[in-house]
């Protein structure tokens, strides 16, 4: 027999995704503003294996007017796959009249369901008191209140999933789909809004209350002078922290590293295989690992913004600041997503109805700080740039960070604003104001931000155990064979494959100062930005005459060979690069055409030219 | 038999490369990056970058 297919449905932020983990035992991504699910995604339910679970995109109405919303409304209808056999309608309990209209939508379908009145808890302690077999009895469903975030938060949903699954039928007998359609199409919505109303009227027994110290801080944050300030300030703080707070667990990472490669060459006569775990796989792997504690601590900073509810003010106070440069605030959150990675953020601009705007967004997507960036800026930062304090308050290193971070962020406004008065086709385009709900306030679920944290960091050391090391591996036997010739005077690097690659390419790159040793890193760097460490790692590792470690290595020959300015202008090549082939896929796949994904590439390469060689060259002339 | 291992391994991770990022283009699996893709269950029958 076949899988029943339960959807889970409700209005965007209310944790739809938190609850659809704990029913299937997944870890999808999840966090406290809307638009993170952007299709849909489905699990096995954990009590029953015959139950599938499906996660679909927020939405308010099944009346949609974006591409994630339309998915949504899709899979209820049946017109992507077979339509679900029941419905988990998930309200939030603080906002019930926003989102019973979707639960009153749905239950005209005639599918089972059952609504889970998420956020029970954070409701209560506000205030509302709801009448939970009241609202039930007015909606004709089962309802249950839950705590989607708390394990023991969702056992009234599991319990009702089985329930329902016990009287639901598989929906194998045809509908009909273009009568559901019309039928949606003809609601009449101040007739659903009055339902509401009366539902609310007749089920609540005491109306939710604001503290007051929520309303201050909603006037410090959003205030029109000091909101922005305070914005560039926690962003100061946090690029501060991410090099106060790592030293000592990066120097122990390097340290341990360093041993390993000590031990590997004292235990194991000297050999290829030996060169191999100690330059390619040791010098690559190690390399980008030793940066973990610093995105770890930026992933924390994230998740605890995310958490708290700052974020999504932060995004309707650049709406303005946004409208200037074409874009709405409906673009702060892929482009937020993008500074943990560029793929979640172009996916997330599926929120955007505009099709101009969504272009737009997925071209200054890949512009904007990455995780992965991370590693080459910090290494070519404690290279070239001095401890020192600035004005007795900043890290020097931090502060330069903060910068490139901030590069990255006028670049794209910039280009945005290029896009808007260079740009065709405004004609015919319909604007979209944003309409976005404001998530309360709330003490970041530290337990939450843990395990988010842990998968976060846990996906970056697995890819440096897998994507890096096959990728070093490969590096490594590309410098090392062949191997040079008998009686050759020059480097047995030069004498490689990579070494005569990179002395191919070497030229092209002359203009920006670029080494032919960098040109070889760039090459499985294109597969991610962070490859290009474990690159570099393995490229001076195999020239090394010494066994120094990866650090003592390369700090040195980027420190002094390659001077401030090769070492500003490889910066700025980071900073436009579209370096990332999962990006480049991903961009192919969201705009549903190779012109538009080669064209977005060509000019990302041509800025990431451009602004090293005028930086590089500026560098030379101010005599750095 | 030094080189044999070291021309089976660099084979292996070739064959890796290559799978991931062309699986990753036909919309399977993702590129490890965030866990927007990696994130269902491992008999999850969606998920996918797509």
């Amino acid at each position: 027999m076949s899988a029943l297919s339960f959807a889970l449905v409700g209005a965007p932020n209310i944790g739809k995704t938190v609850l659809f983990n704990g029913l299937t035992g997944s870890n999808a991504k999840v966090a406290n503003y809307a638009g993170v699910t952007v299709d849909k995604r489905s699990g096995y339910f954990i009590d029953d294996r015959n139950i599938e679970i499906v996660d679909l995109p927020g939405t308010y109405s099944l009346r949609t007017t974006s591409p994630d919303e339309a998915v949504t409304r899709d899979v209820i209808l049946g017109k992507i796959d077979q339509r679900p056999d029941a419905v988990i309608a998930v309200a939030d309990a603080t906002n019930l009249r926003m989102t019973l209209r979707m639960v009153l939508e749905l239950k005209r379908l005639g599918l089972p369901m059952v609504v889970s009145l998420n956020l029970s808890d954070v409701a209560r302690a506000r205030g509302l008191r709801i009448n939970v077999g009241k609202l039930s009895e007015l909606l004709g469903v089962p309802v249950v209140e839950t705590v989607a975030i708390k394990a023991a938060g969702i056992s009234n949903v599991c319990q009702e999933v089985k329930k329902l699954s016990a009287g639901v039928e598989q929906a194998t007998a045809a509908h009909d789909v273009a009568a559901l359609e019309s039928m949606l199409d003809n609601l009449d919505s101040q007739e659903l809004y009055d339902e509401v109303e009366r539902v609310l009227n007749e089920s609540l027994d005491a109306r939710m209350q604001l503290p007051s110290w929520h309303k201050k801080l909603d006037e410090i944050v959003l205030h029109p002078l000091l909101g922005l300030p305070i914005l560039l300030m926690i962003l100061l703080v946090v690029f501060q922290a991410v090099y106060a707070w790592s030293e000592p667990v990066m120097d122990s990472i390097e340290g341990a590293f360093g041993l390993l490669g000590e031990w590997i060459s004292g235990t194991m006569p000297e050999s290829l295989l030996r060169d191999l775990l100690v330059d390619g796989v040791i010098a690559g792997v190690g390399g980008v690992l030793v940066f973990l504690p610093q995105i770890t601590i930026l992933f924390a900073f994230i998740l605890l913004l995310e958490d708290s509810g700052y974020l999504p003010r932060a995004a309707f106070m650049l709406d303005n600041l946004l409208a200037k440069t074409g874009l709405s605030g409906r673009s702060f959150i892929p482009l937020l997503s993008s500074f943990a990675c560029a793929v979640p953020g172009v996916m997330a601009a599926r929120t955007i109805q505009d099709p101009r705007e969504r272009l737009v967004t997925i071209a200054l997507a890949p512009m904007l700080t990455c995780s992965a960036r991370l590693p080459v800026y910090a290494l070519i930062i404690a290279a070239v740039i001095p401890e020192q304090e600035v004005w007795g308050l900043f890290n020097l290193q931090g502060l330069t960070l903060f910068v490139l971070y901030l590069a990255g962020m006028v670049s794209a406004a910039a280009t945005a604003w290029l896009f808007k008065r260079f740009g065709s086709g405004r004609q015919g385009v319909q604007q979209f104001p944003l309409l976005m709900e404001l998530p309360t306030f709330r003490m970041p679920n530290f337990g939450h931000i843990m395990r988010t944290l842990w998968e976060r960091v846990s996906a970056f050391i697995l890819r440096a155990g897998t994507v890096i090391f096959a990728l070093s591996v490969i590096l490594w036997v590309l410098v090392t064979f062949p191997e040079a010739p008998e009686g050759a005077t020059g480097a047995a690097i030069d004498y490689s494959y990579a070494g005569m690659l990179g002395h191919a390419i070497e030229p092209l790159f002359a203009p920006l100062g670029f080494t032919w040793q960098m040109c070889i890193a760039m090459i499985p760097g294109l597969a991610a930005r962070e490859v290009v460490v474990a690159a570099l790692g393995t490229v001076y590792s195999v020239a090394a005459e010494s066994e120094e470690g990866i650090h003592d290595a390369m700090m040195p020959i980027v420190s002094a060979e390659w001077g401030l300015p090769v070492a500003f202008a490889f910066l700025a090549w980071y900073v436009y690069a579209p370096m990332c082939l999962a990006t480049l896929a991903v961009i192919k796949r969201e705009t549903k055409s190779a012109k538009q994904t080669w064209l977005l590439t060509g000019y990302l390469f041509a800025l990431a030219y451009f602004f090293a060689f005028v930086v590089y060259r500026v560098s030379l002339w101010a005599g750095l | 038999m030094e080189e044999i291992i070291i021309g089976a391994v660099f084979v292996v991770a070739v064959i890796f490369i290559v799978r991931r990022y062309v699986n990753m283009s036909r919309g399977k699996g993702g590129c490890g990056s965030c866990n927007s893709c990696s994130g269902a269950s491992k008999d999850k029958k969606g998920g996918g970058c797509s």
